[in-house]
């Protein structure tokens, strides 16, 4: 297999990686309107749909390793490698909270909302933007808006703070309110996790691009 | 430290120049590795530091190579003992038409130590080094040629540690040979910088990864980038060395 065929083999996971990004991002937005809307239909189908994400990330890792173990791949090739085995298991974890929030909405059951979603929704947004956005930068090699995107997760971080406090504030207040407090503190706990992956995801592209991680600003949160 | 030190080295066959300008220090008691497409001097390179390449018609040197700090060009320099500091192992195990013991004595000998015991200490010792030993035990009276092509070839680095060289060149070592023998030649290269500074020229760049400490990438004569294997092969600086490396030329 010559130098031709494993760009080729790249470009393919490439492919691979944009389909699981959408998968990932559908399931991210799916939960959060299922949680909103205590749709457990929605719901049930984010928790099902989880097992393409995951057999993605399967198929993904096999790819890489046969490619690896036969093209010994070297310098940028390597790098692209393991930045591909690297986004999909963080793709794939992603898929595991999005689940996670679909199993929330199951357990709430038809029990009213604490309260009108506002800030959930956001971090949702937020996140699948950053997302969408990162899985750009990793096809274009985009180590500038890699960095960008990982400054954005403080945004993310300081709507998760609002919503623990506020939502800490009903139980105090309200000790019937716990249960249904903690969904949501676990629903937004999830999405917080979410937009931290996606940070992975863009030291990743930094690695790829740079061959360090160096410029990555580390969190404040 | 740096006992071998490459300072404005070129090299031509006649008309054809061959090395440019090379400088670089060789690091002690590491494994370094010389890579390169065919042509772009490397096993040129290697010969240069024990001045092999003397022994080609029209071939020309300039600049130093110092060892411990006196230039082995100098006039007033002692070729032999150059070439017993330096040693070297040839692409093709060349093992003497004799047995497996004297093909290991014969530095020894013709270096004039006699003491038999002394000879046979530092047989059993460089055999052992070169993982060897147990393999050949019994039959150190037998003819070396009997001896699979990598047995052969660790059989010549015994050959060649037996006179207590610093510095061993190979040149391809592992090139004739099969998958196992070219694992245990790389073990045997690890173990070996424990005492010994190693330089090895490969065209197997997998060889270099797995087993160097140090890579230079060589091109048509100039060294294009010298340093740490792991960042070579992981994040090279220039261009070409990224090219070579990952096959889309030579």
């Amino acid at each position: 297999m010559g130098r031709k065929t494993f760009r080729e083999n790249m470009k393919a996971l490439e492919v691979e990686i944009i389909n699981q990004g959408n998968l990932v991002n559908t399931a991210l937005n799916l939960s959060v309107d299922a949680l909103q809307n205590l749709d457990t239909a929605k719901a049930e189908k984010v928790i099902k749909d989880d097992s393409i994400i995951n057999k993605k990330r399967w198929d993904i890792e096999e790819q890489c390793i046969n490619l690896l173990a036969t093209q010994q791949p070297v310098a940028t090739d390597l790098r692209e490698l393991i930045t591909v085995l690297s986004i999909s298991t963080d793709l794939e974890r992603m898929g595991d909270h999005a689940e996670g929030i679909g199993k929330i909405v199951i357990m709430h059951g038809n029990t009213p909302l604490l309260k009108r979603l506002i800030d959930i929704p956001k971090m949702a947004d937020k996140a699948s933007d950053m997302l969408t956005r990162s899985i750009d930068a990793y096809i274009n090699k985009d180590a500038n808006t890699a960095i960008a995107i990982c400054s954005e997760d403080d945004v993310v971080d300081l709507l998760y703070d609002q919503v623990y406090r506020e939502l800490l504030s009903f139980m105090t207040e309200d000790p019937t309110t716990i249960t249904r407090a903690t969904y949501l503190l676990w629903a937004a706990h999830n999405l917080e996790r979410i937009a931290d992956r996606v940070t992975n995801i863009c030291e990743r592209i930094v690695f790829l691009v740079t061959g360090s991680m160096d410029k990555v600003k580390v969190s404040n949160y | 430290m740096n006992n071998i030190k490459i300072k404005n080295l070129s090299l031509t066959y006649g008309k054809k120049q061959v090395l440019k300008n090379i400088n670089q220090e060789i690091e002690d008691k590491k494994i370094t590795a010389i890579i390169g497409p065919s042509g772009c001097g490397k096993s040129s390179l290697l010969r240069c530091i024990n001045r092999m390449n003397e022994l080609i018609p029209e071939s020309k040197v300039d600049g130093e190579i110092l060892f411990h700090n006196k230039n082995i060009y100098d006039h007033d320099t002692d070729i032999t003992e150059v070439r017993q500091k330096i040693g070297m192992v040839f692409q093709k195990a060349n093992p003497f038409p004799k047995s497996i013991y004297d093909n290991v004595a014969y530095g020894l000998r013709i270096n004039g130590t006699k003491d038999k015991k002394k000879i046979s200490a530092i047989v059993e010792r460089t055999l052992h080094d070169c993982g060897l030993l147990n393999e050949v035990k019994d039959r150190l009276n037998s003819s070396a040629i009997q001896l699979s092509g990598g047995q052969q070839q660790r059989l010549c680095i015994a050959r060649a540690l037996a006179i207590e060289p610093e510095i061993i060149l190979m040149d391809e070592p592992c090139s004739a040979l099969d998958p196992s023998s070219t694992f245990k030649i790389e073990e045997l290269m690890v173990k070996l910088k424990k005492k010994y500074t190693v330089i090895i020229v490969t065209h197997n760049m997998q060889q270099a990864a797995r087993a160097s400490d140090i890579t230079g990438f060589l091109y048509m004569g100039e060294l294009i980038e010298y340093g740490d294997t792991n960042t070579l092969f992981t994040n090279p600086k220039e261009k070409l060395t990224e090219d070579y490396i990952s096959g889309n030329f030579g």
